[in-house]
């Protein structure tokens, strides 16, 4: 929908210093309070009055959540609080660490728009869960991990089991996210994002792939993972099995192209009848996977 | 005369644009004015049992609530059909039942939410096939009694029809006939689309205590509004002042009347400044938009391809209000042959009611209904007789002078070159050569191209007046009643002044501001018309204040009147420039040396009024109905990615001639505008309901609108420069033509590129695939296999 | 907060938009609103130099930052480059949206002056212009690069 309103429900404004304040407050107000990191999807929430929280607790006065930091083999840490746009000039300026997250390198600049960008946060985008949520495919390829932490303390949560349903999470009402961890991508592998829209802003499919291609089977590594094509995004886990298996890449990726279509619940909305996401799902996954194939063996 | 006719001159208001200290109808906030917020309706066609608004009032800051019942009449231009708030029932799903003025938006919105209305579900129509049907739930049942334009409009009360146009020029079945070879094609369909101009309605009102209306509003036509509600209220002209201001978009959709009796009716109710501005999901939901239609269409040629008889039957899809699509249908019908020379035509054009969301004029008027099922026709004809589309056409097109419309009118000798526009957009896009390969096997590309006529639909006593003012320092106010969207008619309006008297550009203004007490009156700014007939009067209103000036010269200079000119700023014996007089020494009247003065301050004024048209016979819709007709030409080249549906506009032109370009930096602003607009509706827009009538795509993320990165980058803009004797400077109006073939050419490239037939709007990368799988398995198979050996 | 360079003290509630208050309470009338949930851009605002759409921004997030807007540059004298390069490429017609993109690109070549066609129309892609087709205003960045390559 959209709404016909211009104002936002009343609510009372914390911006704390520390995540212990944000912890307290959690407990203290659970589904009551709302983090606000970027601020995009939590004011359209209330603007369509789909939430009214009594308390919206700002992230961004916490200097431990603008953290973006790449540890060499401990893989990328980003903050709760840095913006898509910031993590995008971290990526970029570091060639080499861009390289190598390449699917989230991809990813970024196609997430909603430059001035968004400016204002909202990875974690916001995976925490709205949204079916067509462009960030969780290029993380769940990556096998990132969500940090949250509570009164009862800290977790983690594989960005593949995150979201639950539509604006569903694992999440507690009184936990919340403060960074995600993207570890270091395979030895040699690759990767990749695309996505396609029909006839709105919104993606009617996304893919992210990693591929690690070895003459040895059991080194083969795939994880393919496609966002705003069912109610939540997937990980098609069939994609390593077919890889390590036997035959010419060829047909693996036709048995990568035919499992994703038989496996994944393909849904109807407003951006895409699921028969045109077929018809995507085939496409898109097609030119990602020839795209990445000519990159490891040419 | 100076040499500013033809220069490439900035907007000359692009300076507070740029700056963002133009203003706005929005922008303006009067002390102590309240906040209107709306409570619209959730379903498409009730009764409104009740309305219990007793918790709103109680929340801080509410003022007062309204509903349909505190205000029973209704309005419009040419079917009065508009209520402020629902009246007894809902008509659409985002019909209005009721209003709450509170001081703040915050307080108006929190008690919106909380209004009870207690409705009883009528059976509701969403279709117009069924609309008219005889077993059809009637929209509205008073349609009796509602005032009409006279001569014009028949509504059928009892039914949903709220208006038959029959076009029939020749006998179309004897025309048949003749012919060696007959096209025909039914459900051509376009939807529901939004004007999409970027500020929403709005509207501010200030009653005063002397019995004034003041209100200033968002729209095109301040004059219409004033006239339109003193119309239905009752209200002397004088009391009731109209103001206006820049103004965030229009085409077509600010015409007519707006908003502006809510406020200002609460505003009598209240005694304070009442402001209303809808969010977008309001403008999307609950006001006008453009009308959908399905339409069938037969066409009947000679083997040498000549086009001898053409049928046209339209239904129009009016939504809840049909106020202005009736005309829009009208002028669809009475132009169904378009540019072409063809003796035997028949169209009608049907105006129908259902349960959506009301229509109203959108930039085309009816030229882009009809040219879309024209020129698709034309396509279809030229495959069947194995003729280039382009020589079919120019073997067609009415010859200035010689053919007649099929309004049976001859057209006049300057009227302008269909053949020279076609040609020259035909040669920008190099219709000749065959498209380049594209480089990947799964994409495809073609040209297509598409010729249009459009001239402004206004009643045929439609008028115009202008003024010159002189300053003591002889700078110009020039004061006219054209509305300021954006088109740029100001700038040329100024141009013109600024040319006449042979002064700098800077020293004309034209005040963004208008008001019908103090501006010289103008019908409305539609159909193109500004610059040719408000540029007309203007003209006149030169020449007045020229003869004026002249009356004092001659009477100081002592010489004859005949002998006198005005230019370069100062008038002048011909042949005798030393004789002269600046203009600073005349305007204001002329003083002697010993102090004794004649003349006095100098205003020009001029008028204009159509005097060729004729209100159409009611029989055949023959007449004449229009000032002037533009001919025009629009022409793509694109490439399609047959896998997803992508269509890229590899280059496009646009060939228009508009008799004089004034200025052609603005005329090309507009016909690129025009050409992303169009190709912005062709390809993404649609408003979608779901099977209760609610619009399910009321918002920019979901009702796409053409951004940057679809831009395309290479509009050729060709203009020719056929000059009308009565135009000012020769010029022709172009605003709305621009969009008018962009749909048509567009989808026959596609439908060339991919061996389909789409008859249908939008052609979204969607319903493209969609199409192939259906009309063309084998291109999608092929291009299918090319992806699969791709690597 | 400092709007367009002047200090201004403004009372808000928690949860009024930076949109509002500019618009209604210091009337900075400029930042235009045509969407109010971010699909516009037409309430583009720089907030720390940053071009941000102000509809998705608390003003309470704003305490204490910096906010400019179209009429900054005038104030300081002089049109930013790329404001006289849209009047001289004839990039506005109603207006309505030229102060937002004018902020978007003028950020977009302070940081980037060598910004590729396809750059500028990336950049701009969140703003929706429905009257001018964008070319000129693509077209107006381009040429307004130069100013900014020193
Ligand atoms: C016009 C437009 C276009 C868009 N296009 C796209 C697109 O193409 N692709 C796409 O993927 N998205 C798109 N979006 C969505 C946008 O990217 C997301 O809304 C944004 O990324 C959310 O991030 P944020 O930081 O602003 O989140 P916020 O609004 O701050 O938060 C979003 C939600 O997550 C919760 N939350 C945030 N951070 C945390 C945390 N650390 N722990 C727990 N809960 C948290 C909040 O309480 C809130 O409920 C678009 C949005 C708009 C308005
Ligand atoms: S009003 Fe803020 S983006 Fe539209
Ligand atoms: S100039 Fe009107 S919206 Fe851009």
């Amino acid at each position: 929908m959209s709404s016909p309103y211009f104002t936002l429900p009343e609510f009372r404004y914390t911006k704390p210093k520390t995540i212990e304040e944000v912890v307290k407050v959690l407990d203290e107000y659970g589904e009551n309070a709302r983090i606000l990191a970027g601020g995009i999807g939590l004011i359209s929430f209330m603007k369509e009055r789909l939430l009214s929280p009594q308390v919206v607790i700002d992230i961004k006065g916490i200097p431990e959540l603008r953290r973006i930091e790449y540890v060499e083999g401990n893989g990328l840490h980003i903050g709760a609080a840095v913006t898509i746009a910031e993590l995008q000039g971290f990526l970029g300026e570091r060639v080499e660490i861009g390289n190598k997250y390449r699917a989230l390198s991809e990813a970024l600049p196609q997430i909603s728009d430059s001035l968004i960008r400016n204002r909202s946060t990875l974690i916001g985008n995976i925490c709205e869960a949204l079916p067509y949520m462009d960030g969780y495919p290029p993380l769940i390829a990556f096998d990132a991990k969500l940090h949250s932490v509570s009164v009862k303390g800290e977790r983690e949560i594989p960005v593949a089991e995150f979201m639950k349903g539509l604006a569903e999470t694992e999440l507690k009402t009184d936990e919340f996210i403060t960074h995600v961890t993207v570890p270091e991508p395979p030895e040699g592998a690759v990767s990749g994002f695309t996505k396609f829209s029909s006839h709105s802003e919104f993606s009617a499919t996304a893919i992210a792939a990693l591929i690690r291609w070895s003459e040895r089977r059991d080194e083969r590594i795939a994880r393919i993972s496609y966002g705003s094509v069912s109610d939540t995004p997937i990980l098609l886990q069939e994609a390593g099995e077919i890889f390590r298996g036997e035959g010419s890449i060829d047909s693996m990726i036709d048995r990568v192209v035919e499992t994703a279509l038989s496996e994944i619940n393909i849904i109807s909305d407003l951006y895409a009848t699921a028969d045109y996401r077929r018809r995507l799902i085939e496409v898109l996954t097609r030119r990602l996977l020839v795209r990445l194939f000519k990159e490891v063996i040419g | 005369m100076g040499n500013l006719i033809g220069s490439r001159i900035p907007p000359i208001d692009s300076l507070e644009k740029v700056t963002g200290t133009a203003v706005y109808t929005s922008d303006i906030d009067l002390p102590g004015q309240v906040y209107l917020k709306l409570v619209t309706s959730p379903y498409a066609h009730a009764k409104i049992e009740d309305v219990d608004y007793r918790k709103a009032l109680d929340v801080p800051g509410v003022v007062a609530v309204f509903t349909g019942k505190n205000f029973p009449y209704r309005f419009g231009i040419y079917v009065g059909d508009r209520d402020m708030l629902a009246i007894d029932k809902a008509l659409w799903s985002g019909h209005p039942v009721a209003a709450v003025a509170a001081e703040s938006w915050e307080a108006a919105e929190r008690a919106a939410e909380l209004i009870d209305v207690e409705y009883e579900e009528l059976p509701a129509v969403f279709d117009v096939e069924e609309a008219v049907g005889p077993k059809a739930p009637v929209v509205h049942e008073k349609l009796g009694e509602y005032r009409v334009f006279p001569g014009l409009f028949k509504p059928v009360p009892g039914t949903n029809m709220a208006n038959t146009f029959r076009l029939r020029k020749g006998n179309v079945e004897k025309g048949f006939e003749k012919a060696d070879i007959v096209v025909r094609e039914n459900d051509f369909f376009v939807p529901f689309a939004s004007h999409g101009y970027m500020e929403t309605q709005n509207a501010i009102a200030l009653y005063r205590v002397d019995g004034t209306y003041e209100i200033w509003t968002s729209t095109q036509s301040p004059f219409a509004v004033r006239n339109l509600i003193a119309l239905s209220l009752g209200i002397p002209m004088h009391k009731i002042v109209v103001h206006h201001t820049y103004t965030g978009g229009g085409f077509g959709g600010k015409a007519g009347i707006g908003w502006e009796p809510l406020p200002m009716m609460i505003s009598k109710k209240l005694r304070r400044p009442v402001k209303l501005v809808l969010s977008r999901a309001e403008q999307f939901r609950s006001a006008p938009l453009t009308a959908s239609f399905k339409a069938n269409a037969r066409m009947g040629m000679t083997k040498d391809g000549r086009i001898v008889a053409y049928e046209a039957r339209f239904l129009f899809d009016c939504g809840a209000f049909a106020d202005y699509t009736v005309n829009v249908a009208r002028t669809a019908g009475y132009m169904c042959g378009g540019p072409y020379d063809i003796d035997d035509v028949f169209c009608e054009t049907i105006a129908v009611y259902t349960n959506k969301a009301p229509t109203t004029a959108f930039r085309g008027f009816g030229h882009p209904e009809n040219h879309f099922v024209l020129e698709l026709m034309m396509e279809k004809a030229a495959k069947a007789l194995g003729m280039d589309p382009v020589e079919f056409r120019l073997k067609n097109l009415l010859k200035p002078g010689i053919s007649t419309t099929c309004t049976g009118t001859k057209l006049r000798k300057d009227a302008g070159r269909p053949d020279i526009a076609l040609e020259r957009a035909a040669k920008a896009i190099g219709w000749s050569e065959e498209p380049a390969e594209p480089v990947e096997p799964w994409k495809v590309r073609a040209k297509g191209i598409a010729v249009l006529v459009k001239g402004p639909s206004q009643p045929p006593n439609a008028a115009a007046s202008a003024m010159v003012k002189f300053n003591e320092d002889a700078t110009i106010d020039v004061i006219v009643g054209t509305g300021n969207m954006g088109q740029g008619t100001v700038t040329s309006l100024a141009m013109i002044a600024a040319d006449a008297f042979g002064i700098p550009l800077e020293k004309v203004r034209v005040s963004p501001f208008r008001s019908t007490d103090s501006m010289a009156y103008t019908w409305q700014t539609v159909g193109s018309r500004g610059l040719f007939t408000d540029g007309q009067a203007l003209m006149k209103a030169i020449e007045d204040a020229k003869d004026q000036i002249k009356d004092v010269a001659a009477q100081a200079l002592r010489v004859s009147k005949e002998d006198l000119e005005v230019a370069d700023g100062k008038v002048f014996m011909v042949g005798k420039p030393w004789i002269n007089l600046k203009l600073e020494d005349v305007v204001m009247g002329y003083m002697y040396e010993n102090g004794n003065s004649i003349g006095g301050p100098i205003i020009g004024r001029g008028h204009h009024i159509a005097t060729q048209c004729t209100i159409l016979d009611p029989e055949t819709g023959q007449g004449s109905p229009t000032i002037f007709y533009t001919f025009g030409a629009t022409g793509v080249e694109i490439e399609i990615d047959v896998l997803t549906g992508e269509v890229k506009i590899l280059r496009a032109s646009q060939a228009y001639d508009i008799g004089k370009a004034i200025n052609p930096l603005l005329v090309e602003g507009q016909a690129i505008g025009g050409f992303v607009m169009g190709m912005s509706r062709t390809l993404f827009e649609e408003l979608r309901f779901d099977e209760r009538g609610n619009m399910m795509n009321p918002n920019f993320s979901t009702y796409y609108m053409v951004r940057t990165k679809e831009a395309p980058d290479d509009i050729r803009v060709e203009l020719i420069e056929t000059p009308q004797h009565d135009g000012p400077h020769g010029a022709r109006g172009l605003g709305e033509n621009v969009m008018v073939a962009v749909a048509p050419a567009i989808i026959s490239a596609i439908n060339r590129a991919l061996g389909t037939n789409i008859k249908r709007l939008p052609a979204t990368r969607e319903n493209i695939v969609k199409t192939i799988e259906g009309q063309n398995p084998d291109l999608l198979e092929r291009a299918m296999r090319a992806l699969r050996l791709g690597r | 907060m400092t709007v367009n360079g002047e200090r201004r003290a403004v009372e808000v509630k928690d949860n009024e938009l930076l949109l509002d208050v500019l618009r209604d309470k210091l009337y900075v009338k400029s930042v235009k609103a045509a969407c109010w949930k971010g699909e516009c851009g037409l309430c583009t605002v720089l907030l720390n130099d940053l071009p941000v759409k102000s509809c998705m921004v608390l003003a309470m997030e704003a305490d204490g930052a910096d906010v400019k807007t179209a009429e900054y540059f005038i104030k300081n004298g002089e049109l930013a480059p790329v404001q006289r390069s849209f009047i001289e490429h004839g990039a506005l017609q109603c207006g309505f949206c030229t102060p937002a993109f004018s902020l978007a690109a003028h950020h977009l070549l302070q940081r980037n002056p060598n910004a590729t066609r396809e750059e500028i129309k990336e950049y701009l892609s969140g703003i929706i212009c429905r009257c001018t087709g964008y070319k000129q205003i693509i077209e107006a960045v381009e040429d307004a690069r130069k100013y900014y390559q020193k």
